[in-house]
């Protein structure tokens, strides 16, 4: 159902995750008896449709509503079933629901799935709204990390870090820690973790509880995956804010991937129509067996806006997405010529069979490959446009001087002719903070300069925004240690000699810096990479822990003997999941890959994180209020 | 000092005194300090509402007051309102030159 899940030859296949959630979701449906209607949380369209096909409903004569204040329910059906994250504020929105269907239709039943994990609070919300009686079932649907690509998986949180560092809500370090328990109990027991980071370890130490309940899990043999990496978003928060420029780094940070889709207003393509050019007939006899995806509907689609799928499925895409912008040019123009010749090839001496056999086999694939390759164009030029503004260039610039520590302890010039010409607030406080990231903090004099500067151009209002970014750790006073520009060096963060086509080294994903993140997995590879890597990292915040999970005996993971491992004495590649709590960017995604690319590392990944965020949507999720 | 945030939200002028109160509190002296030139900046705004006959100054940032001043010609009060709240040189510059240029007074201009 879902072939972009498969992956070439990985030895993980989160096929089994997107089957096991889909499993669970028809089975708790087909105890509610009747005719059903599905509404849904907007929160959880993305999510439904990343382990559903609209088919599957559309089997079981089930309608999809989205979740609005006013909402219109057939007057027919039986059943209402709410599938809904875990807020208070949806609560109102159902009982109102209740309230106004309540009489009009008699015998209806309202159900509620609770994804991830049923609230307390919530229900009591219910109770106060005196609706909690008619409500049939109320269930969960664990859903913790959903499969969005096949060696990506993501729960789907976007204010993970957010709730975490600035609210003191912890819930999503619990269900990142559920998750990693259904992660073993589908994949089998991890046997080596390595963490970094306070938050992390609290996910860890969840894990190790709920597993404990579960010795099931530590009686089968070594699972799939070899070993867990589990960082915090608090260790590398220069990595997020910074400008990806990778492909499909780029391409998330103007016009937002969500799901694995991009939405972008149909004007910006040629029509399908002009596409299809000669052979619009052979393309339609032959999409059948195309090696493309067949197109999936969303679930609640809107014709105005195209909707393109980007994941690994896509032939094209998964060439291009994580290579450097500028080399992604090259590579459209390349493939479009290809694609010419081979089209032209035809028309020139060639018999009559030869010509059939290319009408039927080669054709649909050739106009399937054109159709991606005029797509991605339209798409990389659009990128251009934006990448080659002025204000991208400055700013880039300014963050790439921070990145290699200058003039960190004055006022960056740049920055304050942006507060004095009022450019969005945004922009100011992600170059802000990433100064102060790199200087591993301020200067009293200097942060105070700052916010009174932001304050006299936007308002007092900006201090509610300050203090939150003060509060996740990305605005603070200077320490002791300069863990920044200490590990720069000794990381290597930042590269001199910058190559963006084929690189050699995973720092192209930001041109020449390479995230903090993805620099300490490449080192911990290494043999004894961790132990010697743990020194280094010591001033950054947070404890490192290692654990191992032994055979039978090891439960709390008391054993930390030396465990030979016998998979890299044989040829077989070692897995790795690599855990972000608190989101992860494409770049540090690609990054990645990169490594797994490189063929004396022997390595696969598997990423897990709470949300793919990039530096807009990061920065937006902790300046909301 | 986590508390005082949720009052801000209010957002309303009288309750200025009290946020700056609870900020000094919470060692933030810098966050205070802003309060309460806020709460000038705000009396400030009134007089000179009803002084220019504009009704636009109200609420606005520092930033933007002198900005709509010197749109309407009044360099004085700009001029006083920097050094009242010690604006920056450079930033007061490029709003003198902003306006200028946007009102196209070349010649002034050329003066500074």
């Amino acid at each position: 159902m879902f072939p972009h899940l498969k992956g070439h030859g990985q030895r993980v296949n989160l096929q089994l995750l997107q089957e096991a959630a889909c499993r669970e979701l028809v089975q708790l449906l087909e105890r509610i008896e009747g005719s059903k209607v599905i509404v849904l949380d907007e929160d959880m369209i993305g999510p439904l449709d990343l382990v559903t096909r609209p088919k599957l409903f559309a089997d079981r004569g089930i309608r999809l509503l989205a979740l609005k204040p006013e909402l219109h329910l057939p007057r027919e059906v039986a059943n209402v079933v709410y599938v809904v994250r875990p807020r208070v504020a949806l609560m109102e929105q159902l009982a109102a629901h209740v309230k106004a269907g309540g009489r009009s239709a008699t015998g209806r039943q309202y159900h509620i799935l609770f994804a991830p994990r049923r609230s307390c609070l919530c229900i009591s919300q219910l109770e106060v709204s005196g609706v909690l009686g008619s409500f049939g079932r109320i269930e969960e649907l664990a859903w913790n990390y959903l499969p969005l690509d096949a060696d990506v998986v993501s729960m789907e949180l976007p204010n993970a870090f957010r709730d975490v560092s600035v609210d003191g809500d912890t819930s999503s370090l619990y269900q990142a820690a559920v998750g990693l328990v259904q992660l073993q109990r589908l994949y089998g027991r991890i046997p080596k973790i390595y963490g970094k980071g306070e938050f992390a370890h609290r996910v860890w130490e969840h894990a190790k509880q709920l597993g404990r309940d579960e010795r099931t899990l530590y009686n089968g043999d070594k699972g799939v995956v070899d070993q867990l990496i589990l960082l915090d978003r608090g260790i590398d928060l220069l990595s997020p804010l910074a400008t990806q420029l990778t492909y499909e780094g780029l391409v998330d940070e103007f016009y937002g991937i969500r799901q694995n889709k991009l939405k972008l207003s149909a004007e910006n393509f040629p029509s399908d129509g002009s596409i299809g050019g000669v052979g619009a007939g052979g393309g339609g006899n032959g999409s059948g067996s195309g090696p493309r995806v067949e197109e999936s509907q969303s679930l609640l689609g809107d014709s105005e806006k195209k909707t393109i799928l980007l994941h690994s499925g896509e032939q094209l895409y998964a060439e291009l997405r994580n290579k450097h912008f500028n080399e992604v040019t090259k590579l459209l123009a390349r493939k479009a010529r290809e694609i010419h010749n081979q089209m032209h090839a035809t028309s020139q001496d060639k018999s009559v069979q030869e010509i059939k056999s290319f009408v039927e086999n080669l054709l649909p694939q050739l106009m399937v490959q054109k159709k991606a390759t005029s797509e991605h164009t339209a798409i990389a030029g659009l990128l251009h446009e934006q990448v080659n503004a002025v204000s991208f260039a400055d700013d880039l610039a300014a963050e790439q001087e921070f990145m290699v520590c200058a003039d960190l302890d004055k006022p960056s010039a740049y920055i304050e002719d942006l507060i004095a010409s009022k450019v969005e607030l945004r922009r100011v406080l992600r170059l802000i903070c990433l100064q102060c990231t790199a200087a591993s903090g301020f200067k009293e004099k200097l942060l105070n300069h700052y916010k009174r500067e932001l304050v006299h151009v936007y308002g007092l209002e900006v201090l509610l925004t300050i203090s939150n970014l003060e509060k996740s750790g990305l605005l603070h006073l200077q320490t002791e240690s300069r863990a920044y520009s200490v590990l720069r060096k000794t990381l290597h963060l930042t590269v001199d000699d910058t190559v963006e086509v084929e690189p050699k080294d995973i720092s192209y994903v930001h041109s020449f810096y390479a995230p903090l993140t993805a620099r300490l997995v490449e080192h911990s590879l290494k043999p004894l990479g961790w132990q010697s890597l743990k020194s280094q990292i010591t001033n950054l915040p947070g404890p490192t822990f290692e654990d191992f999970q032994a055979q039978l005996v090891g439960i709390g993971g008391r054993h930390a003997g030396p465990t030979v491992t016998e998979g890299s004495l044989l040829n077989v590649p070692r897995v790795v999941l690599v855990c972000f709590v608190g989101g992860c960017t494409f770049a540090e995604i690609a990054a990645l890959r990169f490594l797994a690319a490189q063929e004396d590392n022997n390595v696969e990944f598997l990423i897990a994180t709470t949300k793919v965020v990039n530096k807009h949507s990061f920065l937006d999720s902790l300046m909301s209020s | 000092y986590h508390f005082e945030n949720a009052i801000e939200t209010e957002g309303l002028e009288s309750n200025l005194s009290m946020i700056g109160n609870a900020y000094a509190q919470g060692r933030c002296t810098l966050e205070a300090e802003l309060c309460a030139d806020t709460s000038r900046l705000l009396k400030l705004q009134k007089t000179l509402s009803t002084k220019y006959n504009v009704n636009s100054l109200n609420g606005l940032s520092i930033h933007d007051t002198i900005l709509e001043l010197l749109q309407i010609g009044e360099l004085k009060e700009a001029e006083r309102i920097r050094n009242d709240f010690k604006v920056p040189e450079r930033r007061f510059w490029w709003l003198r030159v902003i306006t200028l240029s946007g009102q196209h007074k070349w010649e002034e201009l050329e003066k500074l």
